[in-house]
Parts: structure tokens; sequence; C-alpha cells
């Protein structure tokens, strides 16, 4: 059994959520995107994962960066220590691919604004 | 230098009033820090822009679409540039690279944004030893500056701001023993509480709040107590929490110390500028938007009411402003504030009322009146505290009955 609250909407339901035999049950959702949020955070949880990597030569220290698509909620700090070792270089355009496919999840790591040179 | 719009402040508000006013006016943005983009550029974060883009961008990503578009329609930017005072005649006096500068402007927009509550402000007693930060100064030397400012964390206030710091510090290896707050309710979106303490199994200590902070050099540990219905610590309920940072996530300020300078009349409980449905202020042709006036919980409702802001500037200086009088607008039943606070009558055919409520209230009918009528409802499934409700009513109606207007809400 897990407890949830649902972020679908502002409403927040508070979710119970049993898996019973390879079936999930969810109650206390007030509608069925609910269900299906619950269902979603049970079998396959995602994120996007915002952060920063060093930037050498650009205006500020830190470069910030996201994941272009959502990745596994388990692999967040994993590719925090993986995001820890990289370095670019100033100048950076927002949009710019710092690292590619990142553990093989399909989402690539991009630059979220542009940082001229220092 | 002469103008016709001048805005002070290149934040979200200032950039997208700026955009909007250069379509038909001469426009300078007059900003204090090296570069645009105000908080936007430390907020790494997504959630912004859902809205207006249908996108789920990040803090950096939003403001680098309104750069480039005040950008290519011609905006005069002036960088560090920290505007001292408004003189009569809209003359602005600021301290720039180069030494004082004077802009003589036709109009000019406030979009001086919001500070950060302190610990002085809540009168949190113990030593004053380093580690101790509001959490807008923790994001900007994570994010920006790239420096830890510490590694076992105890956050006061489970704003959004709050919230999101403790999902960050975590993501940077930090230890966040948990998240106080005094309310007896989260002060974030849900959202956040959710992926920012859920996910991370960090803590929320509910009716929370931290008493005494110890440590010479650097902070050792803070007390914390639990209070009761008066927000008053409960004697017996005292713990120590080591930690060597503390941040306080306690709430924004608006800017406005230029606002009250130039003579603009102040709402107590927004604490930002009274402003009329065009965003003018008391002052002829001083006009205020975003956080300046209220504080919001989303950057898209400070774009809306800042394009607004700079359209009625633009407006104003080419002389096409109409006026038809003065109407109060007036916070009704269990609503705390409504932005605008007054109606003039303008050029504006659905006027946009923005407001918080009191309290927590399922199904609940806002409505607005005119003197003892109705002239807008709608429903709301939920209405909470932080966040903000929007409801529209046609200035049609308002200006025929003509009356003190009141937003209202009630639970069904």
């Amino acid at each position: 059994m897990k407890e949830m609250i649902c972020i679908q909407c502002p409403v927040g339901c508070k979710l119970v959520v049993v898996e019973k035999g390879g079936e999930i049950h969810v109650e206390g959702n007030k509608c069925k995107r609910g269900k299906e949020y619950a269902i979603n955070e049970l079998r396959n949880p995602t994120r996007i994962l915002t952060t920063t990597v060093f930037i050498e030569g650009g205006k500020h220290e830190m470069l910030p960066v996201k994941s272009d698509r959502e990745i596994p909620k388990d692999l967040l700090h994993d590719a925090m220590k993986e995001l820890a070792g990289v370095r670019v270089k100033a100048p950076v355009r927002c949009g710019d691919i710092i690292l590619k496919n990142i553990f093989n999840t399909g989402a690539n790591i991009v630059a979220t604004r542009d940082m001229g040179e220092k | 230098m002469k103008v016709d719009v001048a805005v002070i402040g290149g934040g979200p508000a200032g950039l997208a009033a700026a955009a909007e006013a250069s379509k038909e006016a001469s426009v300078v943005i007059i900003e204090r820090n090296e570069e645009l983009g105000g908080i936007l550029q430390q907020c790494i974060h997504p959630g912004f822009g859902n809205f207006i883009f249908g996108e789920m961008l990040t803090g950096p990503e939003y403001a680098t679409r309104f750069i480039e578009k005040v950008r290519e329609r011609g905006v005069d930017i002036m960088l560090e540039t920290t505007v001292l005072e408004i003189g009569g005649d809209k003359k602005i006096i600021a301290s720039g690279r180069d030494g004082i500068v004077e802009i003589e402007a036709k109009a000019i927009i406030l979009a001086t944004g919001c500070r950060e509550r302190t610990r002085q402000q809540i009168l949190i007693p113990g030593t004053r030893p380093a580690g101790i930060y509001t959490a807008g100064c923790a994001q900007r030397l994570i994010n920006i500056d790239g420096v830890m400012p510490g590694k076992k964390i105890v956050i006061l206030g489970s704003g959004d701001v709050g919230l999101i710091m403790a999902r960050r510090f975590t993501l940077e290896g930090a230890e966040v023993e948990g998240v106080y707050e005094i309310m007896p309710k989260p002060g974030g979106l849900m959202r956040n509480v959710v992926q920012c303490l859920h996910d991370f199994d960090i803590p929320l200590h509910l009716r929370h709040t931290i008493i005494d902070i110890k440590g010479k050099r650097r902070v050792e540990g803070v007390v914390v107590a639990k209070v009761d219905e008066n927000l008053k610590p409960i004697r017996g309920t005292e713990r120590y929490v080591e930690c060597d940072c503390v941040v306080l996530a306690v709430g924004l300020i608006p800017e406005n110390e230029i606002a009250k300078k130039a003579g603009v009349e102040m709402d107590e409980i927004t604490g930002g500028a009274i402003v009329d449905e065009g965003m003018e202020t008391s002052v002829d042709g001083i006009f205020a938007c975003g956080n300046a006036v209220h504080v919001h919980d989303l950057v898209d409702d400070v774009t809306i009411e800042a394009e607004l802001a700079g359209k009625m500037a633009a407006k104003y200086v080419n002389g096409m402003e109409e006026r038809k009088g003065l109407l109060k607008v007036k916070a009704g039943k269990n609503v705390r504030y409504v932005v605008p606070q007054m109606l003039r009558g303008k050029d504006i055919e659905t006027i946009r009322f923005s407001f918080r409520v009191r309290k927590e209230m399922e199904n609940a009918r806002v409505v607005v009146k005119a003197g003892e009528e109705i002239i807008a409802e709608k429903k709301e499934r939920i209405v909470r505290p932080p966040e903000m409700v929007k409801i529209s009513a046609e200035a049609k109606k308002i200006w025929e009955i003509r009356k003190e207007v009141m937003v209202e809400v009630e639970e069904v």
C-alpha cells in the first residue's frame, strides 16, 4: 500500500494505492486523472532534472541545464554525479546539448540559457 | 536622455511591460544588475510558462524568450544602473557605469519586484553566526556562483522558494534535516510539496518554528518548537537540531522605495502600489506591475499584468487614455486583498481582478459585485491562500452601475 497526493490539479486528492495480483487499485481520487497519475507514479515515476554544470570563461561560474525529457526518478542522483564532472566552455547558447543521451534514457542534457564569455 | 516610457527593473515584469510598450512608444529598461532576467536567472527549476507558452520552461528559458523579444523590438537597455529617485516631471535620476544619469520619461513603469524577508523581520533570537541565508541568496550562491552554503540544512518556511531549495540542496548532496512551517498548512503549491519534499523523503514539520539559533563563528544548531493556535511556541516541545546552515524562506515584500519617494500611494496589505485597471498608480503617468504591486506565485500572471501596464503606458504617452471617473474596489468576505484597488474607467473591456483568499475553501463561489448587483461569478473547486485567484468582469456593466466594486468568496 502506498499513499500519495495527486498533483494533476490544485485539489490535491490524497490517494491510497494498493497493488494486488498485478493489478493496481486506487482510492481517494475524485477524477480519472488521479488514477492515471497513481499508476504512473507506481510503475514508472519520471522527472525532469534541472541542475547546473561548471562553465569555463563564462559570465557566471555555473551554467543552468535540464534534461530535455523526463528521466526515471531513480536515476536523478546518478545523473547529478555524472554532471558534477562535466565542464563546458563559454560561449554557450540556450538549447545546446551538453551531454547526449544520459544513461541511455534518450534524454539529452541541454543548456537553459545563453552564456557569453566573461 | 529622453524617452517615452522608462521601465524600472529588467525582471519578468519589466521585460514584458517593455516589450508591449515598445509596439507604440520608445522604451528604455533601467536594470541595476549586470544582466536582464531578474530572479528568473537563478530559478533553474521547471514549471514556468505553462499558461502562456503551454510548456514547462525553466526560469532562465522563460527569461531568454522575453530578452530576445525586447532586443528584437529595439528597446534601449541600461544595465548596472540603479534608479535613485523619480523627480517631478518624471525625471529619473540613476547611478550608472559612468556616474549619474538623468532620464526624462513621459511615463514610468515600476517593475522593481520584491525582496526577501530576513531574520530581522521574524525576530529569531540567538547568536549571529555565519551560515544563515535567505532562500533566494542560497539559491543564487548554488545556481549562479557555484558555492554550497552548507552541508546540513534546516529550512524555515514552506513557501515555494523554501520547497524548491530543499530539493536543490538535496540534489547537490547536502542533507536537509527538515522544513519547518509555522502555519498548519504548507505555504507553497502542492506540486512542489510532492516533487520537492516527498520525492526525497524530506520531512515537513507543520506548526513548528525556530526559536533559537546556536553557534559562535558558524551555525551549530537550532532549537525548534511546536506552536499553538496563536503561533506562540509551546513550552516543553523544544528540540535541538544540529545543522551548519539555516535557510529562511519566510516571505517576500514588494520593493517600493523609489515609488514611495515619488509619492505613489501604497496598499497596506499587499505592500505594493495601489493601481487602477490599467496598472496606473495614484501618480499620473506612473504605472506599476509584477511583484512590486503584489507578490505573485506564477510568472505568467506577472507577464499578463505587465503587458497590460506596458500597453496602457504607451496609450498614456500617445494621449489615447480615457477616464470615466473613480470607483473603489474592495476586498469582501473571505478575501484578503484585490488588485486593482481602484477603477478609473479606462478603455479596457474586461477587467481582471486578482486576489487572495483568507482561508482554504472547497467548492467556492467567487462573485464580483457593483453595489448590490452581481456582475460576474464563477465556481472554484478549491481556493487556497497560497494560490492567487482571478476573475474577470465586464467594465461596461460596472460603469452602468457606477458603484463601489467588491470581490467576495463563499463556500457553497
